[in-house]
């Protein structure tokens, strides 16, 4: 028995408590003993210190006992009630002790008291840790549902058939359900409102890594972030996991719709500046099902019109029937397909790949870039390269060749010189000269060539009679000397590029003509332009001794020489050409033959205004600007 | 030199290495045999007796042509592949002589069947060494088809 035990007496009877009192105190000498005789009474009794037991006559007359007993087992039910009356029939007996007393002593045998007071309290103490481990266990699984009814995303314990085991209050408002109703049924049914697990499920990830998974996962126009981590035994056996489930609608803003998604795409589709397109494919046909607008550059119809048609209804034959069988294969073997398309004098590069779905019909995606400029530029630079090499190589032989001579006569030189030989000696000393004389005019001309390119002033703009004043003036000596008849065009027209260029144009066809005029006759050379279908041609004619029609494309390559005595180093006809493909125009030259004089024809596109006619207005023609 | 009948065709536009050649087969005492064009056409004009050519006893058909590959009007090359293209003159050696060691060159001669590729050296006792070489063992020591 612990210390002291106290007792708390209910009886009207002085006597019979006085009894009862020593009756107690035979067994317990120095036990608290107190004595109410009323409701207030005991209630104040039980307030002012911890009772181990009460004893409580049945019939009084102020208080009884059933009233007695309601009051403990209201107040403080864990104090066990005894009832120690004069009478009490067995029927009442047992009314009492189903109500909830204890025990019942008869006054007549209060032998029995001790005892019972004994037993009832043995009683109570194991009940008291019972209750006490019951209690703690009650507080934590209180504080435990309270902590997890306090989480604001949805936390669910679920088995490993994903079914819920348990779950928190924010679940229960998640899916507006009753928590009953929640218990064993699987995740997929009550967050996804699907009959099977979705395949997109983190459970399925977290199975196979046993580590925590997370997918977002979109829900009646809600964006749910759903993360399980597993729960695994103590032998690494996955058991169950838990589910946890956060909105995050408000963070992902503006895409809180299923609506604001399809917007959203559909107008990425439509804006795309790349070809965009999603089409259905079958067995014999490919149709579009989606299209941005663009396409409508390259087809020449709406892009909502787009949709339903096939590539044939689309594009040429042939074309159609590649791209068909393209995509035909994309769906098939399900790979990426990337290919350079060749279209109304356009270039592309598409991307299609398949898109897989649970529905049997095969849909693929796909990009188209328009790469035209891109190759352009490419072949372009090809081009160059192959014209940087070809001169390169040209030039190292042309540079070579002289040097054989200087190299060679100047051991003849010395030979000569040796043996005396006067008449070689002077045939030595000449094919130096000339030699070193030829390599001095190739490295001017070869100098004039690259300054050309590179060397550009501020574009103005100039009639074309006052571009040709500087090259006659230039050659006015060999003009007045050779008594050359010069016809000049009556033409207005205003050029518009860098003047030393224009004058190098002229220059170089006007001394080419000279250069090239019959012995015995005076030299006749007309310059004009003239309007020909939508471009301008500028012409240089000559009365000279013209050109074999069989050389006429070989003459404008670089140290080409039709003939190997005329002077020059052959780079005369290349600068022309370099300046007219500067100005992205072209260049070529007609003769009826040896003997027959020869036309040098260029046009210069970027030199000049659309239509080639003088305008007043100078910012019409800003895009020729070079 | 055993025997002088032969007749050699150069083709090469620059007249001092023409000279060059002139002067070593001078040497060599064979420069009577040697014929020289400074052009892709004129060559061929000699090959076919056409154009001022057409006198058998001034361009007798020649034993050996040496030739240029850079030339006026018809390339080198394509001299050489229309020489070698015609059954009635392609039995005529020809002797690539040019200043380029570019392989493309090279390899561009021989694809067209040329017989002997040849870079003129830059320098006066090498050419002079290579035309000496080239004389003696194209005259002196090769044996030509007559037909």
């Amino acid at each position: 028995m612990p210390e002291k035990i106290r007792i708390l007496h209910i009886e009207d009877n002085p006597l019979d408590a006085e009894l009862i009192e020593a009756q107690l105190r035979s067994g317990w000498p120095d036990c608290d003993y107190a004595l109410v005789c009323s409701e207030g009474g005991l209630s104040a009794a039980l307030d002012a210190e911890a009772i181990d037991v009460v004893l409580s006559d049945y019939s009084m007359p102020d208080f009884d006992g059933m009233s007695a007993l309601n009051f403990m087992l209201r107040h403080s039910p864990e104090i066990p009630v005894i009832f120690v009356t004069g009478a009490m029939g067995e029927e009442k007996a047992i009314e009492t002790l189903k109500s909830g007393a204890t025990d019942y002593i008869l006054k007549s045998h209060l032998e029995k008291l001790v005892p019972a007071v004994e037993r009832v309290l043995k009683e109570r103490n194991t009940h008291d840790v019972k209750r006490r481990l019951e209690n703690q266990l009650e507080r934590a699984t209180r504080e435990w549902q309270i902590t997890f009814d306090a989480i604001n995303d949805s936390v669910a314990l679920i088995d490993t058939d994903q079914r819920i085991v348990r779950c928190n209050r924010a679940t229960v408002v998640m899916l507006g359900r009753e928590y009953a109703d929640l218990i064993g049924q699987p995740c997929w049914k009550l967050f996804h409102g699907s009959d099977e697990a979705l395949p997109d499920c983190p459970m399925n990830a977290a199975r196979r890594s046993l580590h925590s998974e997370s997918s977002t996962i979109l829900k009646d126009d809600r964006w749910l972030d759903v993360t399980v981590d597993p729960i695994l035994s103590d032998s690494g056996v996955l058991t169950g996991a838990v589910h946890i489930v956060r909105d995050v609608s408000d963070r992902v803003g503006l895409l809180n719709s299923l609506k604001d998604v399809n917007d959203l795409f559909r107008l990425f589709m439509k804006h795309s500046p790349i070809y965009a397109f999603i089409k259905e494919v079958d067995d014999t046909e490919s149709r579009v099902l989606q299209a941005s607008d663009n396409f409508r550059e390259m087809v020449g119809i709406d892009s909502q019109d787009m949709v339903g048609k096939t590539m044939h209804q689309l594009f040429p034959p042939e074309f159609a029937d590649t791209i068909t069988a393209d995509d035909q294969r994309v769906v098939a073997t399900k790979t990426l397909c990337i290919k350079e398309e060749f279209l109304n004098d356009r270039s592309y590069i598409t991307y299609k790949f398949p898109i897989e779905r649970d529905d049997r019909k095969s849909i693929l995606a796909g990009y188209t870039i328009d790469i035209t400029e891109r190759k352009w530029t490419e072949d372009e630079l090809k081009k160059k390269s192959g014209e940087i090499e070809q001169f390169m190589y040209s030039v190292s032989h042309d540079l070579r060749s002289p040097l054989v001579t200087i190299k060679t006569f100047m051991g003849y030189l010395v030979q000569d010189m040796t043996n005396g030989n006067q008449e070689h000696l002077a045939q030595d000393i000449d094919y130096i000269h000339s030699a070193a004389d030829k390599m001095k005019l190739l490295l001017d001309e070869l100098l004039e060539m690259s300054r050309i390119g590179r060397i550009e002033t501020t574009p103005v703009r100039v009639l074309l009679q006052e571009v040709l004043q500087e090259p006659l003036n230039m050659l006015a000596g060999v003009i007045n000397e050779q008594q050359v008849e010069i016809v000049l065009p009556e033409s207005e027209l205003l050029l518009y590029g860098d003047l030393q260029r224009l004058h190098r144009l002229w220059q170089n066809l006007i001394e080419n003509a000279i250069k090239y005029s019959s012995a015995g006759t005076i030299p006749r050379i007309e310059l004009g332009a003239r309007q020909e279908d939508d471009e301008t041609v500028f012409f240089v004619r000559d009365n000279g001794i013209g050109i074999d029609p069989r050389y006429l494309d070989k003459i404008f390559g670089i140290f080409e020489k039709l003939d190997p005595k005329s002077p020059g180093a052959g780079l005369g006809l290349p600068i022309i050409k370099r300046i007219v493909e500067l100005y992205d125009g072209r260049v070529w030259v007609e003769s009826e033959g040896v003997g027959k004089g020869a036309c040098f024809y260029f046009t210069l596109p970027k030199a000049i205004d659309n239509d080639g006619r003088e305008t007043k207005d100078p910012d019409s023609r800003a895009g020729f600007k070079l | 030199m055993k025997d002088t009948a032969f007749t050699i065709l150069l083709v090469e536009d620059e007249p001092a290495h023409a000279e060059i050649v002139r002067r070593n087969f001078e040497a060599l005492g064979i420069d009577n045999t040697l014929k020289h064009v400074s052009d892709g056409q004129s060559a061929l004009d000699y090959l076919y007796r056409s154009n001022g050519f057409s006198d058998p006893l001034s361009s007798p058909r020649p034993a050996l042509i040496l030739l240029d590959l850079r030339l006026p009007k018809i390339d080198g090359l394509q001299v050489l592949t229309i020489i070698k293209g015609d059954p009635s003159l392609t039995s005529i050696p020809v002797v690539v002589l040019s200043t380029s060691s570019s392989e493309r060159d090279v390899a561009a001669a021989y694809a067209n069947n040329a017989n002997s590729y040849l870079i003129k050296p830059v320098d006066f006792k090498e050419f002079g060494k290579l035309l000496d070489t080239l004389g003696m063992y194209w005259i002196q020591w090769n044996r030509h088809s007559m037909s």
